[in-house]
């Protein structure tokens, strides 16, 4: 425990007196083998770089709620009113899922990356991981592998989706995505405007034992 | 030459404690102020206070735009409060400072960024107006829990509860509006075919069929299978009707779903686990009899009669206020069948694997849920839950919250459920005093819980019968409490506070009023303003102090100080609330106004009975005042010879000054004579004299010595001496030498 004050305020003419001075002495010598959080003014650290050496398991994670906005019997859902749908517009390229990305240190370990998320819309997409911008082909569901896997294709209406894998990364800085895009052979058709990616989470677990 | 013989001693007196009886014993005195009692035995002057967030000093590097040092703004104190959290892990300080709560946050060096707004009209993590006046009321009640520190503002706003990280007003207030039933009578536009009869369907969406068009009744239930709702009926020996094809067989499983009603009811569970009071109960949803879905063309399939059940759907479930988590719904089984009309807690899901979760709904967004739990899942009911009221008083007892002293009944006190700080019990709730007068304090204490009026005290106990959980009996008829935040227990388990007329204790067994010696000085108490003293207890040396106004004071501004075995009392402090911190430093904490040595009046929170060299107070005198020596023995006259003061060393410059009264005149004294505050005989090392090095230089543990003044008083019936410095003293003892009438002189008499 921090804040800590002086018993006494000795003045001059005082007598040089071992009580007096010891008692101040004893309110910080009591704090020894204490030190901890309190020791320190809040937010005096902006991040923890450092964990305990014992550290197993660092799981660090993103995500995002939308109301679907489903109203009883008449209507819904639709991606018009609640701002936190993230509508990917008509690319075709690679583009970052909002508010699904993590940018984390991490040691020589393994990342165990979780990626869900509601697609709600009828155009072809495709959805994938992404660490350090490299797209995992691995993580890719829809269009990959679509001749063997139709299921996977995320077009129909709505649809929950989840992904994941497990990449080695050295120690270091790692940003680490879900991405999306329109796949190009239906492109053309496709109203970007109508689809979004609705309530989504994006974990990160990095093993280090 | 003088006569030892002819002399008598007075003494020695150990004073330390104080009385305003004229018949007190001698070796009490009349008033003790700013003394604190030292480990050794004797009094010392107190130290201090200083200011518990240190300004910044002036100067170039840290504060280069003023010239004098710089102190956080403070407003009007109403209330301080220290506690543990995390386990211990984690300690929190709060105050309410004007109409702020603010909570300690440590300090940077340089910057003036100590505390954290929790709460205020327009920038805290919690909007709220809070009432800043020096009204007199209690002072903000403070009150710690397992998940966090309940706070209740005075003044009409609501109670909060704060977890370190989580500010939330204490449970709800209101009431969540009911949610709408939809089934097969609820008819929309969007209802297609005959899906309607198993169950409702949403628009697009429907949520008892595939998307495929039904070809016969026994493909309606592909999506989510049969529905679970309803009471059957089995019909053996069904046949099939005559001239219809069949081949009149018994069909087996035929069966009949009687008319059915179901209701529903929500509420909503926060961050702290705390449950509102339940909703009105929904629309009933209702269908009529139904027959099994047997073809009675084929009666070689027998029939599945589960698949006339019905599945529900509850929407408009009413979205909590901020801080809500999760709603909880409960429903009626089938009213028109079951034997109870009471609700059921519905669980995740259907199977009931999710009992266990905190809610229905684990989440603030969703509006629509669509039930398919059978009558059968259904185990427990949901709490009754009162709607939290607007309080004034609170106290952990018994493992529970009892809240009291509400806006509508004063006299009322509530408990909440086991561990659920801001849920209150429904129809568990009791009013101490038969007549409904105001509570004024609680505390806990073995077993219970004590309950004051302010002129009743009562014990709260854990009742016989779930018709009456708690009992409510009468501990004292006539002695009550005035002050709720002046309860503080001390170290040996007594209980002490400020009544109607002076201080009163409780041991567990019996009352006893403990300031009959100081009845004089209570009377200066405001009465008007006793409510809002304010005590803690110094654990270290087993005092309590309790600041109270006096002398038409708005704030107060007189601490009583008692030890377990009589009063002092101190003046160093103007304080609106004071805590003792609950870890091991036990520093006395206080928020009010003091003012430095330089005349300026600060509010602010100080830490008491410590010093540091930024920071002087106004310069106060220690004081002893004796009561009227001789007194008792007033009768005979006497001459006051010499004054002998046991003191210990604790100036090498400094003085004290002794006034000398005579005859009950206390208007002027008749004689001051000074003493110095060491030895002259035997001077110790000073600080700022010794030289390090030289033999004069030399640790000293402080020695008592004796000194003494010569005084004359002669021939009177009583005397009395009042010693007093502003320099700090340590008081051993005095004694006095009497001579009985020394001369022959004819003094007159009363």
């Amino acid at each position: 425990m921090a804040w800590k004050f002086p018993k006494r305020k000795i003045e001059s003419g005082e007598p040089t007196g071992v009580e007096d001075i010891n008692e101040n002495f004893a309110e910080y010598s009591q704090e020894s083998g204490s030190i901890n959080e309190h020791n320190f003014r809040s937010n005096a650290i902006s991040s923890r770089t450092e964990l305990a050496a014992t550290a197993g398991f660092v799981i660090t994670s993103a995500s995002q709620a939308v109301n679907p906005n489903i109203v009883n019997g008449s209507s819904g859902p639709d991606n018009s009113t609640d701002g936190n749908n993230d509508i990917p517009g008509t690319t075709n390229a690679w583009t970052p899922i909002d508010d699904l990305s993590i940018t984390l240190k991490t040691e020589d370990s393994p990342l165990w990356v979780l990626v869900s998320l509601q697609h709600f819309g009828s155009a072809d997409v495709s959805f994938a991981i992404s660490i350090d911008g490299y797209v995992l082909p691995e993580s890719i569901i829809g269009g990959v592998t679509y001749d063997n896997d139709p299921d996977s294709n995320p077009n129909s209406g709505e649809s929950p989706y989840v992904l994941d894998a497990v990449v080695p990364v050295i120690a270091g800085t790692h940003v680490v995505r879900a991405v999306v895009k329109f796949r190009s052979r239906v492109f053309s058709t496709a109203t970007g405007s109508l689809n979004a990616i609705q309530n989504r989470e994006l974990i990160v677990v990095e093993m280090r034992r | 030459m003088p006569d030892e013989r002819n002399r008598n001693i007075v003494g020695p007196l150990f004073l330390r404690t104080q009385s305003d009886e004229i018949l007190a014993p001698e070796n009490v005195a009349e008033k003790i102020e700013n003394f604190e009692i030292t480990a050794a035995g004797t009094l010392r002057s107190v130290e201090g206070p200083l200011p518990f967030v240190p300004a910044i000093p002036p100067g170039p590097a840290s504060n280069s735009t003023t010239t004098s040092p710089t102190y956080p703004s403070y407003g009007t104190m109403h209330g301080i409060f220290h506690a543990k959290l995390d386990g211990g892990a984690r300690d929190v300080l709060l105050v309410h400072s004007g109409g702020d709560i603010l909570e300690f946050n440590g300090k940077a060096a340089g910057t003036l960024d100590t505390w954290t707004t929790l709460v205020s009209t327009s920038s805290g993590l919690l909007n709220r107006t809070l009432q800043d006046d020096s009204s007199p009321q209690f002072p903000c009640q403070f009150e710690s829990t397992p998940r966090g520190i309940i706070i209740v503002p005075q003044g009409g706003s609501e109670a909060l509860m704060y977890d370190g990280d989580i500010l939330l007003p204490l449970g709800y207030s209101g009431i969540p509006p009911a949610p709408q039933g939809l089934g097969p009578g609820s008819g929309t536009s969007n209802d297609s075919s005959s899906v309607n009869n198993t169950g409702y369907t949403v628009g697009y969406y429907r949520m008892n069929q595939s998307d495929q068009t039904p070809t016969s009744n026994l493909q309606r239930c592909n999506a989510f299978g049969d529905g679970r709702l309803g009471t059957l009926q089995t019909t053996p020996g069904m046949i099939a009707p005559s001239g219809t094809g069949g081949t009149a067989d018994e069909i087996p499983n035929a069966g009949t779903l009687l008319p059915g009603s179901y209701r529903c009811a929500v509420q909503w569970i926060n961050h702290f686990g705390d449950i509102s009071a339940q909703s009105p109960r929904s629309n009933p949803i209702t269908w009529e009899a139904e027959n099994s879905d047997v073809d009675p063309l084929v009666t070689t399939v027998p029939a599945r009669l589960t698949s006339v059940l019905k599945q529900v759907l509850w929407n408009s479930v009413p979205q909590g206020p901020d801080g809500t988590k999760g709603r909880i719904l409960s429903r009626t089984l089938d009213a028109r069948n079951a034997e109870t009309t009471d609700l059921f807690v519905l669980t995740g899901d259907y199977a009931g694997s999710t009992t266990g979760a905190f809610a229905t709904i684990p989440d603030n967004i969703t509006e629509m849920w669509a039930d398919n739990t059978a009558d059968g899942l259904l185990f427990n009911n949901p709490r009754e839950v009162l709607p939290m009221p607007k309080f004034r008083l609170c106290r952990v007892a018994m493992g529970r919250l009892w809240v009291a002293n509400t806006r509508s009944d004063p006299g009322i006190l509530i408990p909440s459920y086991p561990g659920m700080w801001g849920t209150l019990q429904k129809d568990a709730e009791i009013f101490p005093d038969a007549s409904g007068d105001e509570i004024t304090g609680l505390w806990r204490t073995s077993g219970g819980l004590l309950a004051f009026t302010a002129q009743s005290t009562y014990y709260i106990e854990p009742g016989y019968s779930g018709d009456q959980p708690f009992r409510s009996s009468t501990l004292h008829p006539s002695i009550g409490c005035v002050a709720p935040s002046s309860i503080a227990e001390m170290p040996n388990g007594l209980i002490v506070w400020l009544g109607r007329d002076g201080f009163y204790a409780y041991d567990g067994e019996k009352f006893a009023k403990i300031s009959d010696a100081i009845k004089e000085t209570t009377a200066r108490i405001i009465k008007g303003r006793a409510k809002q003293a304010t005590a803690a207890v110094d654990y270290d040396k087993g005092e309590y102090r309790c600041w109270v106004a006096v002398d038409g004071s708005v704030v107060n501004n007189l601490c009583f100080v008692f030890d377990g075995n009589g009063w002092r009392q101190r003046t160093d402090a103007n304080f609106a609330g004071v805590c003792t911190t609950r870890d091991h430093r036990r520093y006395m904490i206080g928020c009010g106004r003091i003012t430095d040595d330089a005349g300026t009046a600060r509010d602010g929170v100080w830490l008491l009975d410590h010093a540091v060299k930024s920071f002087s107070s106004q310069s106060r005198e220690s004081r002893i005042e004796t009561v009227w020596l001789a007194g008792t023995r007033s009768e005979s006259r006497k001459s006051a010879l010499t004054v002998k003061l046991w003191l210990r060393e604790t100036h090498t410059t400094g003085t004290l000054t002794v006034d000398v009264y005579r005859d009950w005149r206390k208007d002027s004294p008749e004689q001051t004579v000074t003493f110095e505050l060491d030895s002259p005989e035997d001077k110790p090392s000073a600080w700022d004299t010794a030289l390090l090095g030289s033999e004069e230089a030399y640790w000293v543990r402080r020695r008592p010595f004796w000194s003494r003044k010569d005084i004359s008083i002669p021939s009177c019936e009583t005397y009395k001496l009042i010693i007093r410095s502003s320099s700090p003293i340590e008081f051993v003892g005095m004694s006095i030498d009497e001579s009985p009438r020394p001369n022959a002189m004819r003094m007159p008499r009363g």
